[in-house]
């Protein structure tokens, strides 16, 4: 059963916002949805979900639209953090209004989850600290047995512990290959040993559909140190530069082809130098308009 | 089966709230019928016997209202007193069962649907269950008549009380009371709250912030009471209806209905608006911002007829600044908020 979203549609005010959206989510996967903020990330979210009225598209869920069948919209979980109606309600009453919203929803798993992290059913949720709320909602999403859980900024200002203790949770969540998670996030650090797919958003549409692997089998990061102080045409023509520190240059290759490491090799580097490829590194070359500067 | 379980999720979020307005309802009830029974008692005490009445009329110092009134006549104007006169009609001529809790039930019925309906709104409730697997369209609807039928229950208990506290504590009027009476009474009451509380609903569901609601709520109730004021005192119904008989039930028959085609014209009408709410809207007075222009619509069909010939006392310059106001004032409002959309920061 697939998610696909179809030439997604928003214009806020006058200005399109989201103009023709379109990816597939299929079952199993852990995808990143990318981009800087105020780009439109969140909008995605809230537009595919029906909280914001599509301007055009549709979203398909095995084929069929969840505009006109509001049913299998509870197939698809997303928790909004800034509609928490229930910021005041005890957990056990939380779980009540979930079962009632969910019609799959497993309470006594929830129950259990919940207890697992220290927490009791008594306790009101606006009571606890950031990180147990963001632990609380993880329960929630995955006791709705929903296959497509929404995850927006999940991380943002966790500490460490809870941050790892929300990845295993989905990765042992995806790996019986029914469920998948869209992460919207700028955590690009956590979305880098998450993620198997990553999703850009740039201007209004999805710039990038990447799965990691595959790009790191094309793109190359290299460390290079060349006889002059300029930059090498070689370099700015099929790379984009990261940072120039002194006459050390950190540039990402995307298509990194014999062509281009032998236009690398004619400018006689004096340092060529292979560094680890990250998801930030993708992100710079994405989204910075120009190359990197001297630091 | 969805439809039950969101009945039971509007129950659990709202069941503190309708025992609320129960208990608020209630209690102006038995406030009210104590002072109905006190009032009787006064006017039982009040009521004077012939031979006093015979010498009131003697006392020079007296007011004179009694002067060609026979004490047989007397009695038949305090007839009421101890027994409705008009048991074959919905509504007694002499009304003293009237309204029991006339503008207080209204303003608790209003209140009691802004807040079931701006509770969902503010809270993010509806924004999660456009998510959810419910419909808009059943989210709406069951949020309506489920207020709905706590509010048409608690008022057919106030009714309840009131009849009994007539029962128990002023027989001679209880008995004078008619079953067509009682009903008039149960409609009568009915038609207020029904028709306070969808507008309540409406203004909970569409407004974005508690301000805007009570700010517009205020304004649009003092706007709208005035107008409807000034036209029953106008003479505009008798040169519509000049050949018409107008007795009480005539009139509140008239009235109900004029309620019951509000009331359902309101409850489609917001129902279908419902499935077009888009939450980027939500830091806007208006969650559906077009809406803006029926507001206008109303202050111009309102504003000017309650001002009248306020101007020179000319009604073309009177209706005609008031009007340029008020469009000059929706024109403002709606380049106000193109202004700011085109600067959104979008999450």
């Amino acid at each position: 059963m697939s998610l696909t979203i179809q030439n997604l549609k928003k214009v806020i005010g006058d200005r399109p916002v989201l103009q023709e959206i379109d990816f597939t989510l299929e079952p199993g996967q852990i995808v990143g949805l990318v981009g800087p903020n105020g780009i439109g990330k969140t909008t995605i979210l809230r537009t595919v979900t029906q909280q914001y009225v599509a301007d055009g598209g549709d979203v398909l869920l095995a084929g069929q639209s969840i505009k006109a069948q509001a049913q299998l919209r509870e197939q698809i979980f997303y928790l909004d953090n800034q509609h928490l109606f229930f910021k005041n309600y005890r957990l056990d009453k939380v779980m009540q209004v979930f079962d009632l919203m969910y019609q799959n929803f497993d309470t006594a798993a929830c129950r259990k989850l919940i207890t697992s992290f220290g927490l009791q059913p008594k306790q009101v949720f606006s009571s606890l600290s950031k990180g147990y709320q963001a632990l609380v909602l993880i329960a929630l999403a995955l006791a709705s047995q929903a296959p497509y859980v929404f995850l927006d900024e999940p991380f943002d200002g966790l500490d460490i512990l809870i941050r790892e203790r929300i990845v295993n949770l989905v990765v042992d969540a995806v790996s019986d290959g029914t469920r998948t998670f869209l992460i919207a996030s700028h955590n690009l650090v956590e979305l880098d040993g998450l993620s198997d797919r990553v999703l850009f958003v740039k201007a209004g549409r999805i710039s990038q559909d990447l799965t990691l692997e595959a790009v790191r089998k094309t793109a190359v990061k290299l460390q290079l140190v060349f006889p002059s102080k300029s930059i090498p045409a070689a370099v700015t023509a099929n790379g984009r530069v990261l940072s120039v520190r002194g006459r050390v240059i950190e540039a990402v290759f995307p298509n990194f082809t014999p062509e281009v490491e032998a236009a690398l090799a004619a400018e006689k580097p004096v340092l060529n130098e292979a560094l680890p490829l990250s998801l930030a590194d993708l992100f710079k070359v994405e989204f910075r308009s120009k190359h990197g500067e001297a630091v | 089966m969805a439809g039950k379980r969101l009945l039971n999720l509007i129950r659990i979020r709202h069941k503190a709230l309708v025992w609320a307005m129960a208990a608020i309802l209630l209690l102006f009830t038995v406030v009210s019928v104590s002072n109905d029974i006190s009032n009787y008692h006064q006017l039982r005490n009040d009521t004077v016997s012939a031979r006093s009445f015979e010498l009131m009329k003697e006392n020079k110092y007296y007011n004179h209202a009694y002067d060609d009134m026979s004490y047989q006549d007397y009695r038949d104007q305090q007839r009421y007193i101890y027994m409705p006169a008009s048991q074959n009609r919905l509504i007694p001529e002499k009304n003293n069962i009237g309204l029991f809790q006339s503008v207080l039930a209204g303003i608790v019925a209003f209140l009691f649907g802004l807040i079931l309906a701006s509770k969902d709104n503010l809270s993010g409730f509806n924004t999660i269950l456009f998510s959810s697997g419910f419909k808009r369209r059943g989210l709406f609807k069951t949020r309506y008549l489920y207020g709905l039928a706590a509010v048409a229950v608690t008022t057919i208990a106030s009714v309840g009380i009131h009849v009994l506290g007539y029962y128990l504590f002023l027989p001679p009027l209880y008995v004078g009371l008619s079953a067509l009476n009682v009903l008039g009474l149960v409609l009568m009451n009915l038609e207020l709250v029904v028709f306070l509380y969808t507008a309540g609903i409406v203004v909970g569901t569409f407004f974005a912030s508690l301000f805007w609601m009570i700010l517009f709520a205020v304004i649009g109730a003092w706007m709208g009471g005035s107008a409807l004021s000034r036209l029953n005192s106008s003479q505009i119904w008798s040169h519509l209806l000049p050949a018409t008989p107008r007795s009480n039930d005539y009139q509140f028959l008239i009235g109900l209905t004029i309620v019951i085609v509000a009331v359902a014209t309101a409850y489609f009408v917001s129902r279908r608006l419902f499935q077009r709410i888009s939450t980027e809207n939500e830091h806007n007075i208006l969650l559906i911002p077009n809406l803006r222009w029926v507001i206008i619509g109303y202050a111009l069909l309102t504003l000017p007829y309650s001002f009248g010939n306020w101007l020179l006392y000319s009604y073309p310059l009177s209706y005609g600044i008031l009007s340029i106001g008020i469009l000059g004032f929706g024109f403002w409002w709606w380049y106000r908020e193109r202004q700011a959309k085109g600067q959104v920061k979008v999450a």
